[in-house]
């Protein structure tokens, strides 16, 4: 059966209330979203809580979706729109001097069986990313991440943030110029993986 | 030279790759049949491709399980917040009575055999009082002072005692008594 119909048979019957369907719905996105909140958080802890209450909104919410076809970019926007609350209290936080940027917040837990070579490639990885990132617009990164790294499609993309297609395109065109001008960043990614 | 002989400039080989639908006519012909700039095309892909496939393989995996119905929505009637609150308060007041009939006699015990110990200490004391200073405490300021020099020769001309051997001994020396008094 084609992937796109199970979710839509699963949000439909989840939508009827059915639990199992709403365990399958979040088995087959866990792992998305948490990496999704992970790239833009950048700490594990925060965003397992992040993707924990992501779910627990997608399951109030679900009455509301009218069209089942548009789950996943549903289930996006709910997931960027609490990534960017998250940074609002935050940054809320860090201005009012109760809370600070601690660096270690935003250091990559090592994966079982991790050699010190990949360890290094990892901190490598993400020091450029975040470079790469900043000379990004806002507008620009998001599109750009939910393109190259969440793998959403145009039309996707332009469901999750409510703008039209085209717009995305501009948005897109111009990160992908400023990727393909960085020489040091493409550097990493010209091998095969 | 037409568009379609013409390779794809730098701006065309970003739109090929954003949306090639977006290409003109004749760059897409181009692109279709030209070697190199579907090889450049596919390079810029796969470093994108790339980008998101290394971004997967270094961030972590989620450790935490969602969970969607937590077991207080369920059977366990203790983890719904009246009924927990209710069992708290019963707690506590089974602890009040608790601390009432078990605590507080304690205490109390513990207190009145410190008062009966302080009672004991007391009537020692006067006991010993009473075996240093036997006169009455009105009559203590006469009899104040040393009189050790005073001995018996002394006290037996004072008061003379006759030797009391028997009943009769003791009438004869309360007669002896009487008519020194008188
Ligand atoms: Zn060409």
């Amino acid at each position: 059966m084609d992937m796109n119909f199970q979710i839509v048979k699963l949000v439909e019957n989840a939508k009827k209330g059915d639990r199992t369907a709403m365990e399958r719905l979040v088995d087959s996105f866990h792992d998305d979203i948490f990496r999704m909140v992970y790239y833009r958080t950048r700490s594990q802890m925060d965003a397992e809580d992040l993707t924990q209450e992501i779910f627990m909104k997608m399951l109030k919410k679900l009455p509301v979706l009218k069209d089942a076809g548009k789950f996943k970019p549903w289930l996006f926007s709910i997931a960027l729109n609490r990534v960017k609350d998250f940074h609002r209290k935050k940054r809320i936080l860090i201005f009012l001097g109760t809370t600070m940027q601690i660096d270690n917040d935003r250091q990559t837990p090592a994966k079982d069986g991790d050699n010190p070579e990949d360890c290094l490639m990892r901190k490598e990885f993400w020091k450029h990313f975040h470079r790469f990132a900043r000379i990004l617009s806002r507008r620009e990164r998001e599109i750009f991440l939910l393109r190259f790294v969440d793998y959403l499609g145009i039309r996707e993309i332009a469901q999750v943030l409510k703008k039209s297609e085209s717009t995305v395109k501009t948005h897109l065109y111009r990160a992908v110029k400023k990727f393909r001008q960085n020489e040091e960043f493409r550097d990493l990614f010209k091998g095969e993986l | 030279m037409k568009n379609k002989d013409m390779h794809l400039n730098h701006n065309g080989l970003i739109v090929s790759v954003v949306d090639e639908n977006d290409l003109t006519s004749g760059n897409r012909e181009h692109l279709f049949t030209c070697s190199i700039c579907k090889g450049e095309k596919e390079q810029l892909e796969k470093e994108l491709k790339n980008f998101g496939l290394m971004a997967k393989k270094f961030a972590p995996l989620p450790r935490k399980k969602i969970i969607l119905f937590p077991e207080t929505s369920r059977n366990s009637w203790l983890r719904r917040p009246v009924y927990a609150a209710g069992f708290a308060v019963a707690l506590l007041m089974i602890g009040l009575w608790w601390y009432q009939s078990v605590q507080v006699p304690q205490k109390n015990m513990t207190a009145e055999l410190l008062l009966e110990t302080e009672k004991d200490r007391q009537l020692m004391t006067e006991i010993f009082a009473l075996e240093d200073n036997v006169l009455p405490d009105s009559c203590l300021f006469v009899s104040k002072g040393d009189y050790s020099y005073l001995d018996e020769e002394f006290m037996d001309f004072v008061i003379p005692v006759a030797k009391i051997q028997n009943n009769d001994g003791y009438f004869l020396y309360l007669k002896q008594k009487s008519m020194l008094m008188a």
